[in-house]
């Protein structure tokens, strides 16, 4: 990783001080979460949903029970971008797919362990580099499966009624995508 | 699934969501069973996470953040509320009527703290005006008597025992006696000094017993005494302690009405 452990742990000192002030409902701490993640947040959602506005609904709401449920979250267990990234993908999904969000959102039962660091800008667009270039790495076939399960929320079966292949190639192409993007970037 | 998922790409696919139904039910089924494997769900959520990278970077409107910075102002106490409702809401209440049975108690004692002032202080106020009322029919007691027709001014004239002692009494059968004294001794240890009606006929009676102050001075206004009673002399005597019904003692001031 480029970016080094002790700054990343300085970062995560940074999130945990102003989500201990969101808790204590200072809104300048909020607004500075909100700056810091925000363009992940809503990338995801737009990315999923192809609609700016509903992104920006989504984007809102996330925030929104964030600023609600602070007290709920335990720096402790899990990363805010993870718990951040993985609320917006389950959003924009069951938006995409027309089904309610459900309360797996809860920020204590949602624990995200981020293998790397995305509490910088710096540290997101290197991230952002290579995830796009080991993404971009892989042969087509995987990548639109890896894309169908993670962009579109959809399972094996799935997949293969979307793809028209067979279930086991489907099963056997995301297989191979994720081993490769492990590999890739040192997961 | 009985056993623990086979290869590290299971939670992947569970994290990605991937597994169908039946799979990802019975995947779930061992989760919760198997913190081991709970832990290895956490990470690999964690690295799918990372797939949302993959997505192109993007801006929202600066609109959304002031739509949201409006929306948890307008919302702030009720969401604070709700939160804590939600979330412990049995405990919420047990405060609550906690706080309130503490506030009530606080200002059941408060209130009782001040009505209990409010009641000295009432007390204080009516002894005040009873002492002023006191004072008040006093004066007007004194104008009466320096008014009276009946009455008689008569200087008492001091004995061996107080030879530079001096005393005056205002009197009138109907509106009472006034006495005042200077320059007196004070009275020896375990003695007190007693003011004497004389009357026209029968026993002297007595008008108080008195000690002097420091200066040797002493007033006695309008004391208890039978009315109508004429009076014939004024004395002072030296007596026990407290008083005595008639006079025993020697005569330290002495005056006869003229």
């Amino acid at each position: 990783m480029a970016v080094s452990e002790p700054m990343r742990a300085e970062q995560q000192a940074l999130d945990r001080e102003l989500m201990r002030r969101v808790v204590a409902r200072d809104e300048a701490a909020f607004g500075q979460l909100y700056d810091r993640y925000s363009s992940l947040v809503y990338s995801v959602a737009a990315r999923i949903v192809r609609d700016t506005g509903a992104a920006e609904e989504i984007l809102q709401d996330i925030f929104h029970q964030l600023w609600q449920k602070a007290s709920q979250f335990d720096p402790a267990r899990g990363s805010l971008p993870g718990w951040l990234l993985v609320a917006a993908r389950n959003r924009a999904i069951s938006r995409l797919r027309r089904r309610n969000p459900g309360d797996g959102e809860e920020l204590k039962e949602n624990t995200v362990a981020l293998p790397s660091q995305l509490e910088s800008a710096v540290a997101q667009k290197q991230m952002l580099g290579q995830v796009r270039g080991a993404m971009d790495s892989l042969p087509a076939p995987q990548r639109e499966a890896l894309e169908l399960a993670y962009f579109e929320g959809l399972t094996h079966s799935e997949i293969a009624a979307r793809t028209g292949e067979p279930l086991g190639t489907v099963k056997t192409r995301l297989r191979t995508a994720l081993e490769t993007l492990k590999q890739a970037l040192h997961l | 699934m009985n056993g623990h998922p086979t290869r590290p790409e299971d939670f992947d696919l569970h994290a990605l969501g991937a597994l169908d139904a039946e799979e990802a039910q019975a995947f779930d089924t061992h989760l919760a069973a198997c913190p081991e494997c709970a832990r290895k769900a956490v990470e690999a959520r964690g690295r799918m996470a990372l797939l949302s990278l993959a997505a192109p970077l993007q801006s929202p409107s600066p609109a959304v953040k002031q739509r949201l910075m409006r929306q948890i102002r307008e919302d702030a106490p009720a969401s604070r509320l709700s939160q804590e409702a939600s979330s412990a809401s049995g405990r919420w209440w047990a405060f609550g009527w906690a706080t309130a049975a503490a506030a009530l108690a606080a200002i059941t004692i408060f209130l009782w703290i001040g009505n209990n002032r409010m009641r000295m202080e009432l007390e204080a106020l009516r002894e005040a005006t009873r002492q002023e009322q006191i004072e008040i029919e006093r004066s007007r007691a004194l104008v009466a008597l320096l008014s009276a027709p009946d009455r008689v001014d008569v200087s008492l004239a001091p004995s061996a025992e107080a030879p530079g002692a001096q005393a005056r009494v205002l009197y009138s059968a109907s509106e009472g006696l006034v006495f005042s004294a200077e320059n007196l001794p004070a009275a020896p240890e375990g003695k007190t000094y007693q003011l004497w009606l004389v009357p026209t006929s029968g026993n002297p009676i007595s008008a108080g017993v008195f000690h002097p102050n420091a200066a040797g001075k002493v007033s006695i206004l309008l004391p208890p005494l039978p009315p109508g009673v004429a009076a014939k002399a004024f004395a002072v005597t030296v007596e026990p302690a407290g008083g005595v019904p008639q006079p025993t003692g020697p005569k330290v001031l002495i005056g006869g009405v003229s």
